[in-house]
């Protein structure tokens, strides 16, 4: 069996097991077992990965269903991006179970099942090189979640979870159009209907463009919900507050990334021309929604929904990353990907432990809270600048670098988006900040709260690593960019030279032929 | 007549025969049993098996040109009898302590399957016809099985007085579509459409009779589907029937029709998917009708609080999405029309079995509110009826995704992208109702406190657990049951 699928059998096996452990503290160490498993598997993985090849690795192709002129396969691999993301995953699950270890006492084991299977699931949806097995994986993800939220959430947990559900289907039914559209229109081209990734990369821009820019949009819709970028982010705030803790650690740390991957891997890969004729609408969303969510941020309450909007805030620093199409803006997408699977997993995983203790998420319930837990304030101050993109810090790498993409971009044209998107680098220091100082600063307003404890063992233990990497990050990038180096500059030179389409609505028209 | 024409319809006469004997069984015993469910059940496996052994079978057609004897025809025999044995195991139980007959019961449930094998095996619209009031007039009994029963009663006579009218419509479809080509046979209808083309037998004006005849056939059979709009009796009648024969009704019945939606439309009037003289109307007619069916069905099952009547409704949605298959008029669509049909007569046999299982058990699970925090209360049966939830909302890996997958495909591939996208947009709608169900079981607390009961292995749930296990391999593996339908008609 190749290291793929050993690392997406090995959370499923451990899901289809959790069934015989009643146990609440048996689950929960059999979890954790499993997830540093998977993550060690996956470490294997990264060091025999070679970041200099071209191409997928560790590929694994199997038949699947082969009937008359339909092949669908269990196709997937790895490329550079693709290994970041899954080392995202599977350490981010140690440290997020970790992190949460006493934070869920009523059924522990299907909880702990179904993050495995949701484990399972994000590994599927990063290495699948066969759309419809992506699909598939992309979709198994909504079902875990669904009862994550549904089952041990908030109070509007359920409006939260249907919202969530029905918001991520809505999209991924058109994504499911566009592949057996997509698939249709290859046969026409290259013969046979396939849903083959690297088949598909090879043939797609000899597509009418019209097709293209269609299959785009249904692609783009259904990644731009899960991402998600403005006007469709409604879901995100409910998402994560109903949450609980870890479903919100996994949320922005993981599944929100598996939009901003499919825009690349797929809007980006499959229609390069497409992207760049609508690069600045995708582009112009993102910008919105960096402001906007950075705005709505500032007058929250609610210390989750604040971290909530903040992910699209960053969220949208990606997507613009993204459709800059340069490989600065490449770059610094991926690496922010990680960035922000780090930093608001950290805070919305801190946070999760302060409700741990006081149970409410009211900022103004808290106050000096420094004075009380320094350890918690020093460990949620690194957090927080690492949000806000404090040089030196991991934030400020790929903040910078899709800036600077977006500034030098062939496809916008213009450096009104820098511009604009630079005032949500300054916004989200308004907000973090202030929120930092209302919760964590000055005189202690709650007299109540002076018997918070401060960090435990454990807790610390779940935070160090974390806090490493982002410092890692920050001082050292090139180390982890260069693993996903060779693919993105791949990509970026498929799209050199990708303009968008003219059109003739500005052209000049002879003044003589008028008048006649 | 020859010995290969018995051996080309034996499923056929094994499922008659059966019938008989469990008439004869139970004219001859003295106090009620189970006999008659399990030589139901015997007989199934028999046609199941007869089916199989000519499952392989290329094309043929057996006495005279009367019935079609292929893949297409055998995979149809295996899913109505399988429909049947999955349906006497869930009756086992719900019949008890009610003043039901079950030899009359296992009788008729056998001869709507003989109906619905003519229909799927019909090579002549003769044969179509019996076969098609074979199964309604077993139905309509079927339907008032709860004799005692004011709602069963209700719904017994308003499906009997409507499936009339549209017997009639049905009726007078074949007769113009004879007069327009001279013969009742699907094979020179074929013969007769693919020469021809624009110009059938007689003259012009017949372009436009063959179009009022084959309205009038998509009258009859919608009718039978529970299309929009033809669709009022259906959830009227699904909850005034008795649970386990709504489920049966909805499913195999519906297969049934749509198995000769295929073979009059795909194969007979609308040869290898390309529509001349007049039948571009038709193909029009039906995706209209499809996308009616998608959009009402799920949107009216949304304001269900009885969650007979959100299957029922959600059932027209259903018939829509094959709807989608038959439109498309290509391989894929007879493909996806073989492939939902297996794959919905397993959901939805599944869910009623759920809801007949907790009708009985607990005297409760008609009303929607009913299955609050079932998952407590009985964990195993919530978890397979969430399964059921999802498969039918399409969501993978269940089976239910990969129907849909095909016949989104086929649709896609006819040109049809609007009715696809229609169709989408009605999914979305659908999956808030079967979520609403999860819900309930999952996130909502029970009305009152119960001990958790003790789920035994009895019959019924055994049929919902191999509906249920059915469709996760069907999911997994979807080859399994594409390389069952085999080659249709190529």
């Amino acid at each position: 069996m190749g290291m793929i699928s050993l690392l997406i059998l090995i959370p499923l096996t451990g899901a289809a097991l959790l069934h015989f452990v009643k146990n609440d503290n048996a689950a929960k160490i059999f979890t954790l077992g499993v997830s540093v498993v998977a993550f060690v598997v996956s470490l294997v993985a990264y060091f025999q990965f070679d970041p200099r090849a071209l191409g997928y690795q560790f590929q694994e192709k199997l038949d699947w269903v082969a009937i008359g002129n339909i092949r669908l396969s269990y196709f997937v691999g790895l490329d550079g991006m693709s290994m970041l993301l899954v080392l995202l995953t599977t350490f981010l699950m140690v440290i997020a179970l970790i992190g949460t270890w006493n934070s869920q006492s009523k059924k522990v084991s299907n909880l702990m099942a179904l993050l495995l299977l949701l484990e399972a699931g994000m590994i599927g949806v990063f290495c699948s090189l066969d759309l419809f097995l992506f699909y598939i994986f992309w979709e198994l993800i909504l079902i875990p979640m669904y009862f994550i939220i549904g089952v041990w959430g908030g109070e509007r947990r359920i409006y939260a979870a249907v919202k969530f559900f029905i918001y991520t289907l809505a999209g991924s039914l058109f994504m499911l159009v566009a592949i057996i559209w997509l698939g249709l229109e290859a046969a026409k081209v290259g013969g046979t209907f396939t849903t083959d990734l690297v088949k598909l990369t090879a043939i797609s821009h000899q597509l009418p463009l019209d097709v293209q820019n269609y299959l785009f949009w249904a692609f783009a819709a259904s990644f731009a919900i899960k991402v998600p970028l403005f006007p469709v982010h409604t879901w995100l705030p409910d998402a994560h507050v109903e949450a609980p803790t870890i479903g919100s650690v996994i949320l922005a740390g993981v599944l929100l990334k598996m939009g901003t991957y499919g825009l690349i891997r797929f809007n980006l890969g499959l229609f390069p021309q497409a992207s760049a004729n609508n690069a600045s609408v995708l582009a112009v969303l993102a910008v919105v929604g960096i402001i906007y969510g950075a705005l709505v941020a500032i007058v929250q309450t609610d210390i989750k929904k604040l971290i909530a909007y903040s992910s699209v805030t960053h969220m949208g620093f990606i997507v613009l990353g993204i459709f800059s199409m340069t490989r600065e803006g490449l770059q610094g997408a991926v690496i922010q990907m990680v960035n922000h699977g780090l930093s608001t997993g950290m805070l919305f995983m801190m946070f999760g432990m302060m409700y741990e203790r006081k149970h409410t998420r009211a900022i103004s319930e808290y106050g000096g809270v420094a004075k009380i837990t320094p350890l918690f304030a020093v460990f949620f101050a690194i957090a927080m600048l690492s949000s806000v993109g404090l040089p030196g810090l991991n934030g400020f790498v790929g903040e910078y670098l899709t800036l600077m993409g977006a500034f030098q971009s062939p496809v916008l044209h213009s450096w009104v988006y820098s511009i604009f998107s630079s005032t949500g680098v300054i916004l989200a220091a308004v907000y973090l900040l202030w929120m930092y100082q209302r919760f964590m600063l000055g005189p202690v307003t709650h007299e109540a709260n002076r018997s918070l404890k401060d960090l435990s063992t454990r807790e610390i233990v779940s935070l160090v690593p974390l806090v490493v990497f982002m410092i890692w990050i920050g001082v050292r990038p090139m180390q982890f960019m260069r693993t996903s180096e060779t693919s993105i500059n791949a990509l970026s030179n498929s799209l050199l030279g990708v303009q968008p389409e003219k059109t003739n609505d500005y052209q000049v028209v002879n003044p003589k032929v008028i008048v006649k | 007549m020859s010995y290969n024409d018995f051996i080309s319809v034996l499923p056929l006469l094994v499922l008659t025969g059966t019938g008989f004997l469990v008439l004869l069984w139970d004219a001859f015993s003295k106090k009620p049993s189970r006999a008659p469910l399990t030589l139901t059940m015997l007989g199934g496996v028999g046609a199941i098996a007869a089916a199989a052994a000519n499952l392989m079978n290329s094309s043929s057609v057996a006495f005279g040109g009367l019935f079609f004897s292929n893949s297409f025809t055998n995979f149809f025999t295996i899913i109505f009898s399988a429909a049947v044995i999955l349906t006497s195991m869930l009756a086992e139980r719900y019949l008890q302590g009610k003043e039901v007959i079950t030899g009359e019961f296992s009788a008729l449930l056998i001869f709507s399957a003989v109906g619905m094998v003519m229909l799927a095996s019909g090579a002549n619209l003769i044969v179509t016809f019996l076969g098609l009031e074979t199964m309604s007039v077993s139905f309509y009994v079927l339907a008032g099985l709860y004799r005692t029963e004011a709602r069963s009663n209700e719904a017994s006579l308003k499906y009997f007085l409507l499936g009339a009218f549209a017997t009639g419509f049905f009726l007078y479809g074949i007769a113009l579509i004879y007069g327009c080509t001279g013969t009742m046979s699907l094979v020179d209808i074929r013969g007769t459409m693919a020469a021809t083309g624009a110009q059938p037998r007689i003259a012009s004006p017949d372009s436009t009779l063959l179009l009022l005849g084959s309205v009038l056939l998509i009258v009859g059979l919608a009718f039978k589907v529970a299309a929009f709009p033809f669709h009022q009796w259906a959830p009227d009648v699904y909850e005034g029937s008795p649970s386990i024969v709504s489920g049966f009704m909805s499913t195999a019945g519906k297969t049934a029709a749509f198995a000769s939606f295929a073979l009059i439309f795909g194969y007979a009037l609308i040869p290898n998917g390309h529509p001349h003289g007049g039948m571009e109307k038709v193909q029009m007619i039906l995706a209209i009708l499809a996308a009616l069916s998608m959009l009402y069905g799920n949107i009216v099952a949304i304001a269900q609080t009885k969650i007979k009547r959100m299957l029922a409704y959600s059932s027209v949605a259903h018939a829509g999405y094959l709807l989608l298959g038959v439109t498309a008029l290509n391989a894929n669509g007879q493909k996806g029309i073989a492939v939902y049909s297996a794959v919905y007569t397993l959901m939805q046999i599944g869910a009623f079995g759920v809801v007949s299982y907790l009708e009985r058990e607990d005297g409760v699970g008609l009303e929607l509110a009913d299955y609050a925090g079932l998952s407590k209360r009985r964990p195993y049966l919530a978890l397979l009826m969430s399964i059921l939830m999802f498969s039918l909302a399409g969501i993978p890996p269940f089976a239910g995704f990969f129907g849909k997958y095909y016949l989104f495909m086929a649709a896609l591939d006819a040109g049809m992208t609007w009715v696809v996208i229609v169709g989408v947009i009605s999914s979305i709608i659908a999956s808030f109702f079967y979520l609403r169900v999860i819900v309930q079981m999952y996130f909502t607390e029970p009305k009152h406190v119960t001990e958790p009961a003790k789920e035994g292995f009895s019959f019924p749930m055994i049929a919902v657990g191999l509906a249920v296990v059915a469709l996760l391999v069907f999911g997994l593996q979807p080859s399994l049951l594409l390389q069952g339908i085999g080659y249709f008609f190529q």
